[in-house]
């Protein structure tokens, strides 16, 4: 026997017929819903899937600029840059960057945002001013370092030369290879990390859990170990996994003020990728090689911080 | 009567077949031509004002100059482009070096200028150490796939002002009296500042033509006899010994380690009493330094002047390329505008006197002012000259010099390390040269 449901309009209208309505509604909202996202689904398979596949099965061809031999090169492309000095120096380049920059940029980005959220004074003025290089093109900033560091002409050498009579001091700040890795990290930590992030997760952290730590006599420094820092955890795992992927596909900084010098020893992958290519058509399927190695090193990457992540999730 | 009917007929087809090319000789130029030109050589080749002059001559023709950026991946693209989908963004192409086109040229998809080389920009009209360097050995009818716009060469240049203050006579003549006046240089003082002996070009920009022009200078050419480069050169070993012993004694800085503009900068700055590089820089830096700001030539006179490298007064000459690719679709237009234009006397001096981009045909050198920096790139024209190598990996032979050069520099490796390097480099290079090409029509 049927069970009778009422119907919106009042009727009596038995199940098999209200499944088939349901049915037919769902299937005119599911051809509805593809109609909408065809287009975008349409340009994503053009402008990020095609070129992507493409990159891909080009890793195992051989380019010119007439033609495309598929599939001719076999694995040669990746033993030629497993093999290759370049892709181990810029490899190299990139974890040691990534390594220090990341730390040293959230840990600066903790330090202002402690600051800024005890600030008591004036903070309004302190977050706009310290937000100003996030304005600021990029390329712009970069160039200003590029000036202020020049070797010759820069202030900073005139500063260490003529002002501290510490001539010592003063060096090629870009060119030489004991210093031009640090010059790199500090021009990079301008604007001081990712303090945006970490001043939202501060100021999410209820004040209650504060002036109760308070009232049981907790210092300052009591109150940033048991409170600050657990309550700001997942903030930082995700700001540390931004930096990460930010600090290995380091590019512009390089691109401005060093040219992956000296000696090819501040190239970091994408840098490679793109010097290849401006090497010549016959270094495209190398340069896309190089493309997909690093991307299956950042996803091995996303992948464990990603599991680290669910992991203290856990806790 | 027959013989008389017969000759009436001859010189009746053949006045008609010459009043109809009259017609098509005279026939006006209309349509539209588009110049691609490398973005920094806009203003510097007066373009806007070759335009003009071309549009006034030629009432009907619409030109239309676009840019692109050198040194880089967009004339690649445009190689790309012109193959992939048979069409071309421009039909002139104003911009890159030999070396930069050679992938272009290999591929034959540039067409020969050969049949246009005649009066006065016959092949002997040319300057030929700029000639040479687009030659390319082939059919008869095919040799020119692309012509030299305008010119340089490598040489030294210093400040006459910083020379006069360091108490320096003479003009050096080997690298040991270029040492020292270098050192001397650099113990002066401007501004309250020491400043740099000589600022030399260790970069992708100038650094594998200024070991060239050593090479060059001394032994004629940088190739072997099988056609590959000649790492192991005396001379060339020399000019590396004698790069490492400026910066090591302190007398040169290494700023162009990463900054292509950092010699010319301290230069313009007044801050290098010497630099090392292309000649046009001592243009630039009389320009920059002139007490008559603006004036151009500088009444006070060439305040930096040049002096050649070491050896027999030749040099490296490398020249910005004019092509058209076989996919242009007014190539009437753009060859007019070469020959009327880019070629001409105006255009040709007015971007030396201004800018020190050289003329490429000697009749245009011949009208240009006295001055003693041209008559010292006529010399280095005239001695031994050649052009930079063509090889398809060019770029990454490039790159691998400026890696190698600088490990050496720093003491990061030997010598013998960074030529046995470079060799090997060579070796995995692809040394497919444009006289290799296949050619397709």
């Amino acid at each position: 026997m049927e069970n009778p449901l009422v119907h919106a309009s009042g009727h009596l209208v038995n199940s098999a017929t209200s499944r088939k309505t349901t049915w037919h509604l769902q299937r005119q909202q599911s051809r509805f819903a593809i109609l909408l996202i065809l287009p975008t689904l349409l340009i994503i398979a053009l402008f990020i899937g095609y070129p992507v596949i493409y990159s891909f099965l080009l890793t195992f061809s051989e380019f010119s600029v007439k033609q495309v031999n598929w599939f001719a090169a076999g694995f040669s492309n990746y033993s030629r840059v497993l093999g290759d000095r370049a892709f181990a120096n810029a490899l190299r380049f990139t974890f040691t960057y990534t390594l220090i920059y990341v730390p040293v940029s959230v840990v600066l980005a903790l330090v202002v945002g402690v600051l800024l959220q005890q600030i008591k004074i004036g903070s309004t003025f302190f977050r706009s001013l310290l937000f100003l290089p996030s304005v600021i093109p990029i390329t712009m900033g970069l160039l200003m370092f590029q000036w202020v560091l020049d070797p010759n002409n820069g202030i900073f050498n005139y500063l260490l030369r003529n002002v501290l009579g510490r001539p010592d001091l003063a060096h090629n700040w870009f060119g030489d290879l004991n210093v031009v890795f640090g010059s790199l990290i500090v021009v990079s930590l301008w604007g001081f990390g990712p303090w945006i992030l970490v001043l939202a997760g501060l100021l999410a952290i209820p004040k209650d859990f504060y002036e109760a730590a308070r009232v049981d006599g907790a210092n300052p420094l009591q109150e940033f170990r048991y409170i600050t820092v657990p309550q700001l955890r997942n903030t930082l795992l995700v700001v540390i996994t931004l930096q990460v992927i930010k600090a290995l596909k380091v590019f512009v900084p390089i691109y401005m003020l060093t040219s992956g010098n000296p000696a090819g020893r501040t190239s970091s992958l994408y840098f490679l990728v793109f010097q290849k290519i401006n090497q010549g058509q016959n270094w495209y399927a190398y340069a896309s090689t190089v493309g997909w190695v690093f991307t299956v090193i950042i996803a091995v990457i996303s992948i464990g911080t990603a599991l680290i992540l669910r992991n203290r999730r856990d806790i | 009567m027959k013989k008389l009917y017969c000759l009436l007929v001859v010189l009746f087809t053949l006045s008609a077949i010459s009043s109809t090319s009259l017609t098509l000789a005279q026939e006006p130029l209309s349509g539209t031509l588009t110049i691609s030109v490398e973005a920094w050589m806009v203003e510097k080749y007066n373009m806007p004002e070759l335009e003009a002059r071309f549009e006034a001559d030629h009432p009907d023709v619409d030109v239309v100059v676009i840019t692109h950026e050198g040194l880089g991946a967009s004339y690649l693209n445009i190689f790309l482009e012109w193959a992939q989908s048979g069409q071309s963004s421009a039909d002139l192409y104003f911009g890159g070096l030999v070396s930069q086109i050679a992938p272009a040229i290999i591929d034959d998809q540039l067409i020969p200028w050969d049949d246009m080389l005649t009066d006065e920009i016959a092949p002997d009209k040319w300057i030929s150490a700029f000639l040479d360097s687009a030659y390319v050995d082939g059919a008869e009818g095919t040799n020119y796939p692309t012509l030299p716009g305008l010119g340089e060469t490598m040489n030294f240049q210093y400040n006459v002002g910083l020379f006069e203050q360091a108490g320096i006579s003479a003009v050096p003549t080997t690298y040991e009296e270029i040492q020292a006046a270098a050192c001397s240089l650099a113990n002066l003082e401007v501004n309250g500042q020491k400043i740099t002996g000589l600022e030399m070009e260790y970069g992708l920009n100038f650094a594998p033509d200024a070991w060239m022009a050593a090479v060059i200078a001394a032994e004629g050419t940088y190739l072997t006899p099988e056609g590959q480069i000649n790492w192991d050169s005396p001379a060339g070993k020399q000019w590396i010994e004698f790069q490492k012993s400026i910066v090591d004694a302190g007398c040169g800085s290494t700023t162009t380690f990463t900054d292509n503009n950092g010699a010319r900068n301290a230069l313009k700055a007044g801050q290098a009493g010497m630099i090392n590089a292309s000649n046009s820089r001592s243009n630039e830096g009389t320009n920059a330094l002139c007490p008559e700001q603006g004036q151009v030539p500088c009444p006070s006179g060439e305040l930096i002047q040049m002096f050649s490298y070491p050896g027999d007064g030749g040099s490296m000459a490398f020249s910005h390329q004019i092509y058209i690719p076989r996919v242009s679709a007014n190539v009437d237009l753009a060859r007019a505008f070469v020959r009327e234009q880019l070629l001409s006397e105006y255009a040709q001096t007015w971007t030396a006197i201004n800018f020190g981009k050289m003329p490429t045909i000697w009749a245009n050198y011949d009208a240009l002012p006295e001055n003693p920096n041209f008559a010292q790139v006529r010399t280095e024209l005239e001695g031994p000259a050649m052009g930079q190598w063509q090889f398809r990996d060019g770029q990454f032979l490039r790159q691998a010099y400026v890696d190698e050069l600088q490990l050496y520099l720093t003491d990061n490796e030997s010598l013998d390390e960074m030529i046995a390097n470079l060799n090997a480099t060579m070796q995995e290079a692809d040394l497919t040269l444009p006289a290799d090409r296949v050619l397709s029509q």
